[in-house]
């Protein structure tokens, strides 16, 4: 009974309780504070663990003609102490590493809850988070800050990054853009197994990086959501100056006018709804080679999608000034 | 008592008076972060008596720290190592090695300031394995220099360091 005791109250000293957690909240407007919020679903702080799956050191992803290969990282020993029921982890990068979990927290409850349920529980849990696995590249695809891992392997690898007033990965937007490659890579699968597809990585990955940006733009409502120079969608960015072979040029000229198309209906998330509708539409366009299987065509369903929610004329001139050139829709 | 302490330590030793040695280092502590190590400048004192012609006890304790700040918080994380030793020694021509393994503990505390507000604060144990290891020699019979190097193995990982220091022996011949 003694050892009992003895036992008890020693793990008791060992993990005392908290109810909530410090992390990089998000503000709004691309602000962060710190502050102690709960997570629930943390269930293992010291591994950074629970049911969106826990976070890895290092690894090595090395990517090759023979594809993509993982090779996994030890887990995470994560200390914190306890102030007054608040978890504060013993240094920034648990800071951070709590961060992320918490905003992939955030978006897979927010999602969940907005009718998307059946998504989150096919995203979740990832294979792994994986803080600076080293890297071997041979022609593509060099990754210097967060990144979603797909064809398979299913991870989100994390790296640091300075220049911003917040962590790179402790970053709210930066975090819903690469959850929403998760995102693609679950509803659009044979994207994601090039072998078995009718469309190429490369001409769906402009629709990829520029629904990654819809997702954070769209699922935060903020325009602000991406710390990174030359994403805002409210800039002007247009068909005209997309630079061939550049996925990301592209990709802001599809988010910025689904950007439009939130302004004109004033709601994002039923915006959000139809860019998951128009994804599905595109796909199924492309299978039956009604759409060209390239990143540009997804604009067709999705601007019917909106001329079907509003007959404000501000849509086809959105449409007109984002496209130039392209006469499917809204050609005089 | 404290005799008693010291003779059951010696009596297995068989050990015999012999030098007293104050040491003071400087260098590097590497801290074990959550997913990586950070370098600390780390100052550390040591005393260790000459059990015999091969071993000695030591005891140590040494400081480090490093602040992470950016434009939402300030975090420092500040740190002490303790640790006691018993040290395999060797002393030829002036130079001396010495490898030792005991019982050591960190403490690390941190303290993170929002800067819109709020102030938290809290301290971990880092109870492990203390391995230490140093080559040195003298100046005179009473001051010498090393160079060090050890590691502290812990739950949460391993603390690396290195370090410059002299050492001020009294008593003993050994």
């Amino acid at each position: 009974m003694v050892r009992k005791t003895a036992l008890f109250l020693l793990l008791s000293a060992c993990t005392p309780d908290y109810d909530s957690v410090l992390v990089y909240d998000y503000d709004g407007e691309g602000a962060h504070t710190v502050r102690p919020v709960q997570i629930p679903s943390l269930t293992d702080p010291v591994r950074v663990s629970g049911p969106l799956g826990d976070a890895t050191l290092g690894g090595r992803i090395a990517f090759g003609d023979e594809g993509l290969r993982w090779e996994r990282g030890p887990r995470v020993h994560l200390d914190y102490a306890v102030d007054d029921g608040v978890l504060v982890p013993m240094d920034d990068q648990g800071m951070v590493l709590l961060s992320f979990y918490h905003h992939l927290a955030a978006v897979r409850d927010d999602l969940g809850g907005r009718g998307w349920q059946a998504d989150m529980d096919a995203i979740f849990p990832l294979t792994t988070f994986a803080w600076m696995p080293s890297q071997v590249t041979t022609d593509y695809l060099a990754v210097e800050n967060a990144a979603y891992v797909s064809a398979g392997i299913h991870a989100f690898v994390l790296y640091e990054e300075a220049n911003l007033h917040v962590p790179l990965t402790a970053h709210a937007g930066v975090v819903r853009h690469e959850f929403g490659h998760a995102w693609f890579a679950e509803r659009l699968p044979q994207v994601d197994s090039p072998d078995d597809s009718d469309i190429e990585v490369d001409d769906s990955r402009s629709l990829n990086e520029g629904f990654a940006d819809m997702v954070a733009v769209l699922s935060l409502d903020d325009p602000d959501a991406l710390p990174i120079e030359g994403r805002d969608p409210r800039d002007d960015h247009s068909l005209a100056g997309v630079v061939d072979g550049d996925p990301y040029s592209l990709g802001v000229v599809l988010a910025g006018f689904a950007w439009d198309v939130r302004l004109i209906l004033d709601d994002a998330p039923r915006t959000l709804e139809l860019v998951i509708l128009a994804l599905d539409e595109w796909n199924a366009g492309v299978q039956a080679e009604l759409l060209a299987p390239v990143s540009l065509a997804w604009i067709i369903p999705f601007y019917d999608l909106a001329a079907a929610e509003t007959d404000d004329p501000a849509l086809c001139e959105a449409f007109r000034q984002r496209f130039p050139g392209v006469d499917e829709r809204c050609s005089d | 008592m404290q005799r008693l302490i010291l003779l059951a330590l010696l009596v297995p030793l068989g050990a015999r008076a012999g030098e007293l040695r104050l040491g003071a280092d400087v260098g590097v502590w590497a801290l074990t972060k959550a997913a990586s190590q950070a370098p600390a400048f780390s100052p550390s004192l040591t005393v260790d008596w000459a059990a015999s012609d091969v071993f000695s006890l030591g005891a140590e304790a040494g400081l480090g720290g490093f602040a992470e700040d950016n434009d939402t918080v300030r975090q420092r994380t500040s740190a002490q190592r303790l640790a006691l030793r018993v040290d395999a020694r060797i002393e030829r021509n002036g130079l001396s090695a010495r490898l030792g393994l005991g019982p050591g503990l960190a403490l690390v505390h941190t303290r993170v300031q929002p800067v819109d507000g709020g102030d938290y604060r809290g301290t971990v144990l880092r109870p492990g394995l203390r391995l230490r290891s140093e080559v040195g020699g003298r100046f005179s019979d009473a001051l010498g220099w090393r160079l060090t190097g050890g590691a502290l193995g812990h739950g949460a990982g391993v603390d690396w360091d290195a370090g410059v220091g002299l050492v001020w022996t009294l008593g003993g011949a050994s």
